[in-house]
């Protein structure tokens, strides 16, 4: 019987855990109780980056890496984070779920780093931006100081729409609200509400300017002890669980944004996207060339993605 | 100042008898480099503070910041094992003399010794890993952090052969009782625990 | 036992054995770590290496150099002797004068300075000769300065609370606010202990108001640096590490060109001395996080719950003396640092059980930890007090049974008493500890 460590930096009690109990699950059942996998939530083995070098040495099978921090090995990951090359949550959903999308994206990271690969993608939910006031167009960024992740492409995009990007770990975000070091920050909802954000920025705007999304490693080690029908198994539970996962962490995100409002936040839905796609579109074409060929062919595929 | 009176106010005078006097040198440009180190990240944080101020924020600086701080510390960790200051849970080899004192303090150091032998090999694997990782959002690899670990590895493995090397030449007991009171001030033996 | 179980036994029984053969405990934690990965499971050896880097990649300890230099620059410059000035001034006229002294100066000076280490060799060189002078017994000397000196590891800024708070996902900010009040009761408890069993002393005639005022003004710019500290981090824009280069930087930009004009000359080797002691507990928080990741790996937070379960209680009073007295004992074998981040899992899991309060929980185990700096065997703070003052560890040891008294009532009366923990950071950093704003209206709401 073997048992795969499976690690990720998010709570168990999150779409990662309701991913990693419904693996198992399958895991178990398709291989007839030889194979399953101990979670390790919440970080126990370290952050997403640390998480990520160690599934490419081996030393834990698989990784729930988000795109965005996947870019630290692999850069073109952050294909995912380009602004606004979602159309809605349908097209979210289904571009995830797209085989082509998944097999181009497997190539890009089986090409492009050693020591683990990915099993496929999976989401989130897009992240919204929020302060003391509404955002209602791009003109409401216009010489805003904005708390973005730390890479090129955000610092592109939100310098485009006439923003100050900072960078600052999450932990600092809070009180940086507070006393305005700055005035806008961006997360997906769970986050929002799981740090208190709304307590000193009540206003949570819905730009869904980009997506979480994610996927799941697994190290080369552990797959190449397997025999073909046993990695069968393994992309067999990963196709299940995944299916089963993305609608759930999408109503996990619209939960979210519920029990929020319930709190007494203002969540405001008449955000005009288009005065920052109008800005963003051709930012996409130029973000995704700066990365390299496989951003520019992901982006292609998941614009033709029709939801 | 010279380079002599410089040497004579910051090189550590304990245990004098297991270090050969050509390595001072080396401890002189480690203590300096440690303090460049130091005075690199005080410089890096306040640019950081100053530019977020100006509403010009300086992106990378936070990669500098962290660059600075981890190299202080595994160079300050490697400087620390020639200096004696690392922190022990016992004192055990003080407790014996002759034979049994030499088997102890030629164990330590053959220990060190391999730890020092697994900083440098492995680190040096884990180094060729770093480049396949990227700091954000610069994209450096983060190998240039992780070179920090077999260099210490490096000097802590020189050191400690060091040690051994002059304990067996000259035994490893101190010479002299300890220095008085206070002559070290400005570097106290330090702790790991605050 | 299970394979895993083994594995973990094996690791720390390891590590105890070298550190106890004499080797530093960061190169123990290391080959501890690197021999049971090789001998027990099939992990890469080179990533256990990252993760030396991976633990001190942390934000909070980017602060510990800041403050570690500023009491650096404090010593080297000549200021602390002002500070001890104003403290003779307070109370040096009183019963056993220079005793209390001795308390208030490592009060004020663990305010400047996150390390008790620091502290002692900065009060005790400077007051250590005058007590003798007096007639105070060295070995009581030595305990009593290494009592105060603890003090530097509660009050703010205290490294201990740095790493607590970067492991624990606690706020420092709170953590320092926390270990104010615990603090001042050790300082107080060490003077009324000094009154009643001091050396009588000479007695001085208390300062005049004059004599007070010509003191006070000699140290009110060293006494910014504490108000800059505090200051910046109730504020709350500034992280720890921006406080701590707040302080430098007011220290090179103030302090020295008025006080010591003559001593900028010196700042290379206070530079540099500065780094090689900062790198020194950082080194072991390395060691010790590549410890800490072996016995997650190994389902050590699964055993660690299987126990906490067996304690059968989840009275938060009965939980905190449970981990008052294991942080007794592991800080007698193990370092303060080293035993934060090896334990985290079980402390947050038993803060979990019993909803003890992040801070409240942090505190108590950090106050705990001060104490075992002066309790044997490794009471390191002890130890360097009596090679001060030219004493047998074990005579400064007995001296300082009677002042074990203190730190017991006060360990106990935090236990007891929350508030006197979480009243400072409820006023001041209501978030830190878990209150959050009334929905409509000003003020905060605390659990
Ligand atoms: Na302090
Ligand atoms: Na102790």
């Amino acid at each position: 019987n073997r048992v795969f460590a499976f690690a990720h930096d998010e709570p168990h009690d999150t779409g990662y855990g309701f991913f990693a109990d419904t693996f198992n699950a399958k895991l178990k059942q398709l291989s007839g109780g030889r194979f399953s996998i101990h979670e390790f939530p919440g970080a126990q083995l370290g952050q997403e980056p640390e998480l990520a070098q160690k599934v490419r040495s081996g030393d834990i099978d698989f990784v729930i890496n988000s795109t965005a921090n996947t870019s630290t090995v692999v850069p073109q990951a952050g294909v995912f984070s380009l602004h606004f090359i979602f159309r809605d949550e349908a097209h979210l959903a289904k571009a995830v779920l797209d085989p082509s999308v998944n097999d181009l994206f497997r190539e890009m990271i089986a090409a492009n780093t050693t020591g683990a690969r990915s099993l496929g993608l999976g989401t989130l939910g897009f992240r919204k931006c929020y302060a003391k006031f509404e955002v209602r167009n791009v003109g409401d960024l216009k010489g805003r100081k904005i708390r973005v992740q730390a890479t090129k492409t955000e610092d592109r995009f939100f310098s485009a729409y006439g923003a100050v990007p900072i960078h600052m770990p999450i932990g600092q975000v809070y009180t940086s609200l507070e006393t305005g070091l700055v005035d806008v920050a961006e997360n997906g909802a769970d986050i929002y509400r799981a740090q208190k954000h709304y307590e000193v920025a009540p206003v949570l705007s819905a730009t869904d300017h980009e997506a979480n999304n994610n996927h799941l490693w697994i190290s080369d080690k552990a797959w190449k002890s397997l025999s073909p029908e046993e990695q069968g198994w393994i992309t067999a539970t990963f196709e299940y669980a995944r299916g089963l996962t993305v609608p759930r962490s999408l109503a996990y995100d619209h939960a979210a944004v519920e029990s929020l409002k319930q709190m007494g936040v203002e969540f405001f839905t008449g955000v005009d996207r288009q005065s920052f796609i109008d800005i963003a579109t051709p930012i996409q074409e130029e973000q995704a060339q700066a990365l390299g060929p496989y951003a520019v062919r992901l982006l292609g595929l998941v614009r033709k993605v029709t939801a | 100042m010279t380079y002599a009176t410089w040497s004579a106010a910051v090189l550590s005078r304990k245990r004098p008898q297991l270090k050969w006097r050509g390595l001072d040198p080396l401890e002189f440009a480690l203590i300096v480099l440690c303090g460049l180190l130091l005075a690199g990240f005080l410089l890096s944080e306040l640019a950081d503070v100053a530019f977020r101020i100006l509403r010009r924020p300086w992106l990378e600086a936070q990669e500098f910041s962290l660059g600075f701080f981890v190299w202080g510390v595994f160079m300050g960790g490697a400087l620390g094992v020639r200096r004696n200051d690392h922190f022990r849970l016992a004192a055990s080899a003080e407790l014996f003399g002759g034979g049994a004192r030499t088997a102890i303090e030629t164990f330590q150091q053959l220990v060190m010794i391999g730890v020092a032998g697994a900083m440098v090999w492995f680190g040096y694997l884990n180094f060729l890993t770093g480049f396949g990782s990227y700091l954000m959002p610069s994209l450096t690899p983060i190998a240039v952090l992780y070179a920090a670990i077999p260099v210490a590895g490096a000097l802590i493995g020189l050191f400690s052969i060091e040690k051994l090397v002059n304990g067996w030449r000259r035994g490893f007991p101190d010479p002299e009782p300890e220095p008085p009171p206070g002559a070290e001030l400005a570097a106290p033996p330090a702790q790991s625990g605050p | 036992m299970s394979g895993n179980e083994t594995a973990i036994v094996v690791m720390c029984g390891l590590f105890l054995a070298l550190g106890y053969a004499g080797l530093p405990v960061a190169f123990a934690l290391i080959a501890a770590v690197v021999v049971v990965a090789a001998t027990f499971t099939d992990l890469t050896i080179g990533s256990l290496m990252g993760q030396l880097f991976n633990g001190i990649n942390e934000l909070a300890l980017l602060a510990i150099p800041f403050f570690l230099l500023v009491g650096e620059l404090m010593t080297s410059a000549r200021i602390t002797p002002r500070l001890i000035a104003l403290t003779q001034a307070m109370v040096g006229h009183l019963r056993s004068g220079l005793a209390h002294v001795v308390a208030v100066s490592c009060m004020i000076f663990g305010g400047i300075s996150g390390s008790s280490t620091a502290d002692t060799v900065a009060i005790g060189t400077v007051l250590m000769p005058a007590m003798r002078e007096e007639g105070y017994a060295p070995a009581f000397s030595a305990a009593l300065i290494a009592a105060g000196a603890s003090i530097a590891s509660m009050v703010p800024p205290s490294i201990m609370a740095i790493v607590y708070g970067a492991v624990g996902d606690a706020s420092v900010g709170g953590l320092f606010l926390g270990g104010a009040i615990p603090g001042l009761m050790v300082c107080v408890g060490l003077m009324i202990y000094s009154y009643f069993f001091g050396a009588p002393g000479l007695r001085k005639r208390r300062a005049s108001l004059f004599e007070f005022g010509t003191a006070l003004r000699g140290a009110v710019l060293p006494l910014m640096i504490p108000v800059i500290i505090i200051g910046s981090i109730l504020g709350g824009v500034i992280t720890p590490a921006e406080a701590g280069m707040a302080a430098v930087v007011y220290a090179l930009a103030v302090l020295l060109p008025i006080m010591n004009r003559g001593h900028f000359r010196h700042l290379p080797k206070d530079f540099a001395m500065a780094a090689v002691l900062y790198a020194i507990p950082l080194t072991a928080v390395a060691g010790a996080s590549a410890f800490g990741w072996m016995l997650a790996y190994l389902g050590g937070a699964d055993i660690i719950m299987g126990w906490v379960q067996g304690l059968g209680t989840t009275d938060a009073r009965a939980i905190l003396f449970f981990v008052a007295i294991l942080f007794l004992i592991v800080g007698d074998f193990l370092d303060g640092l080293p035993a934060i981040i090896i334990l985290m899992p079980v402390i947050l899991s038993l803060e979990k059980l019993g909803h003890v309060n992040a801070v409240h929980m942090g505190v108590v185990v950090i106050v705990t930890l001060a104490f075992g700096l002066i309790t044997p065997p490794c009471g390191i703070i002890l130890l360097l007090s009596s090679s001060l003052a030219g004493v047998p560890f074990s005579r400064a040891l007995r001296q300082s049974l009677p002042i074990y008294v203190v730190f017991v009532v006060v360990i106990s009366v935090i236990i007891l008493l929350p508030d006197t923990v979480l009243f400072l950071p409820r006023h001041f950093l209501p978030r830190a500890v878990g209150c959050f704003p009334r929905p409509h209206g000003g003020g905060y709401i605390c659990p």
